[in-house]
């Protein structure tokens, strides 16, 4: 038999062979005076090497309780589960225009400035379907996904949505303020609850956010109920939290009249969540995976085109990671939702 | 009962430190992120823990090269900072002496290729063949043969330090 090679001395001294090797091995080694003194020599640098990189260590120190490790990472667990589950939407559209995500909005009025807006819209509106499927403009970089929501982002709310006002010569005319970035931006929730009182109030204001992105007309009438409504089923809150296992998507502080869930496989569910406004229309928050929003609002976008009449309807998605939000509700609701994002803190 | 987890957390941790340790060569540091990996473990429950832990551990220790000021501190720490010396108290000239060792032994694993490198140091962490070959991307087969080269190298790099520390003192003489 040859020699034994060095790396096999060398995994034969390290335990890292089978049974039936070691045995040949030692067989081989009792009547081979030359590999008996190559595996002592290799003995001697493997005992070498341990005490030279023992002299590497830190000082001895005494590791945390478990309990300590335990409970941080059961706070990691629920943080990231919030994150991904989206509980507080709010949060996450702060955190998502803060980190300079876009925002679709599907909004129409009947004003004579958005009559314009929508003849030069007219090629975008026809190509809504399009704008369902290009939600994957929507996703931001990868890098931001992972990004906790935090009051740092908050501190830059108000610019993306700014910006574009600015770069509309009509807008920045109208509303100097609003191009003004340095100034804080409204936290969400607690102006959440002036939505209906704000709506109608400031025509300039509800009607800003539909100069800066495409608008679309359409008809709520000839929007078909979302198309999978059949399968939707009428809940509980407390059941709809337990069956997503999340907090409900909703808007902090409006009356919650409805909660519908579908989908049967935990991480295909999707919720809806009607809110009442103080002026009795409904707002709807949408939750759920990517994969089943986008087929959902496919659905729910595809005859918008044909819109005509007065009563109109607007949505909003957000895609954060693989989840989408959708805020389906009175078109200048959303935007004064959206407005408030952008503003001061101190409106007069 | 004791969960594998925290049972891993017992036996693993001072290995999992001493392996961040030889990578940021910063005591604190490396027992921060041996603890945000056990946290992350238990968080996440792998399928096999120890080599998760030590594969996590790997991707935190590069993050943190990664930042060019800690490799910048990375080579005056072995001289100035404290937390480096052993806990009980040495006679000035053992300390002094100690950090040459450490520094000389440094230098040595330096000169390493990183694949050797984290070869040597997974093995002296206490993981199998099969769990560095796992992380390393190598064949089982080719651990022992990497491991071999390894040892040899960082005892020949070393034994070269000494010699020419040998020689410069003689010049100096």
């Amino acid at each position: 038999m040859p020699h034994i090679p060095e790396d096999e001395l060398h995994a034969y001294l390290d335990q890292a062979l089978s049974r039936s090797q070691c045995v040949e091995i030692e067989s081989h080694l009792a009547s081979c005076p030359a590999c008996q003194a190559q595996r002592d020599g290799i003995a001697a640098l493997r005992d070498r090497t341990t005490a030279m990189l023992a002299v590497l260590a830190p000082p001895a120190s005494l590791p945390p309780s478990v309990e300590a490790i335990r409970i941080r990472a059961g706070v990691l667990q629920s943080r990231r589960h919030r994150m991904v589950r989206l509980g507080s939407w709010a949060a996450s559209i702060v955190a998502a225009l803060g980190l300079g995500w876009s925002a679709h909005m599907w909004a129409g009025r009947d004003t004579g400035r958005e009559r314009a807006a929508e003849t030069r819209d007219r090629g975008a509106a026809n190509a809504i379907p399009e704008a369902a499927a290009a939600q994957s403009s929507l996703i931001p970089d990868s890098s931001a996904r992972s990004s906790t929501p935090s009051p740092r982002h908050i501190d830059v709310v108000g610019s993306p949505i700014v910006r574009q006002v600015a770069t509309n010569p009509g807008a920045s005319r109208e509303r100097p303020a609003q191009t003004d970035t340095s100034r804080a931006p409204a936290p969400l929730s607690p102006t959440v609850h002036g939505l209906a009182a704000d709506r109608g109030n400031n025509a300039e204001d509800s009607t800003r956010f539909s100069q800066v992105n495409s608008t679309v007309l359409a008809n709520e009438r000839e929007i078909p109920e979302l198309a999978t409504e059949s399968m939707w089923r009428i809940v509980s809150v407390a059941a709809a939290e337990e069956e997503s296992g999340a907090p409900l998507p909703s808007v902090p502080g409006l009356q919650v009249v409805q909660v519908k869930v579908q989908g049967l496989r935990p991480n295909e569910k999707i919720v809806a969540v009607d809110q009442q406004l103080a002026t009795g229309e409904v707002i709807r928050t949408i939750e759920g995976p990517a994969a089943q929003m986008t087929d959902l609002l496919a659905h729910d976008g595809r005859d918008r085109t044909t819109a005509a009449s007065r009563a109109f309807d607007a949505l909003m998605t957000l895609r954060f990671g693989d989840r989408i939000v959708a805020i389906r509700g009175p078109a200048d609701s959303l935007r004064a939702l959206m407005n408030r994002l952008a503003m001061p803190v101190t409106k007069p | 009962m004791e969960d594998e987890l925290e049972a891993l957390y017992r036996t693993t941790y001072s290995a999992v430190v001493r392996f961040l340790y030889r990578k940021v060569w910063d005591a604190d540091r490396a027992q921060d992120l041996a603890q945000e990996v056990f946290v992350r473990a238990m968080a996440h429950r792998p399928e096999k823990p120890r080599a998760w832990v030590f594969a996590v551990a790997a991707n935190l220790a590069r993050d943190e090269a990664r930042a060019a000021v800690r490799r910048k501190r990375h080579l005056t720490l072995l001289k100035s900072d404290p937390v480096i010396l052993p806990t009980r108290e040495m006679a000035a000239d053992d300390a002094v002496e100690h950090d040459e060792q450490m520094e000389k032994v440094q230098r040595a694993l330096d000169q390493l290729t990183p694949r050797d490198r984290e070869v040597l140091l997974l093995w002296d962490s206490g993981l199998s063949y099969p769990e560095i070959a796992q992380q390393t991307g190598l064949a089982v087969g080719a651990v022992g043969t990497t491991l071999a080269r390894a040892r040899r190298r960082l005892v020949e790099a070393h034994d070269r330090d000494e010699l020419q520390d040998h020689e410069d003192h003689a010049a100096h003489s």
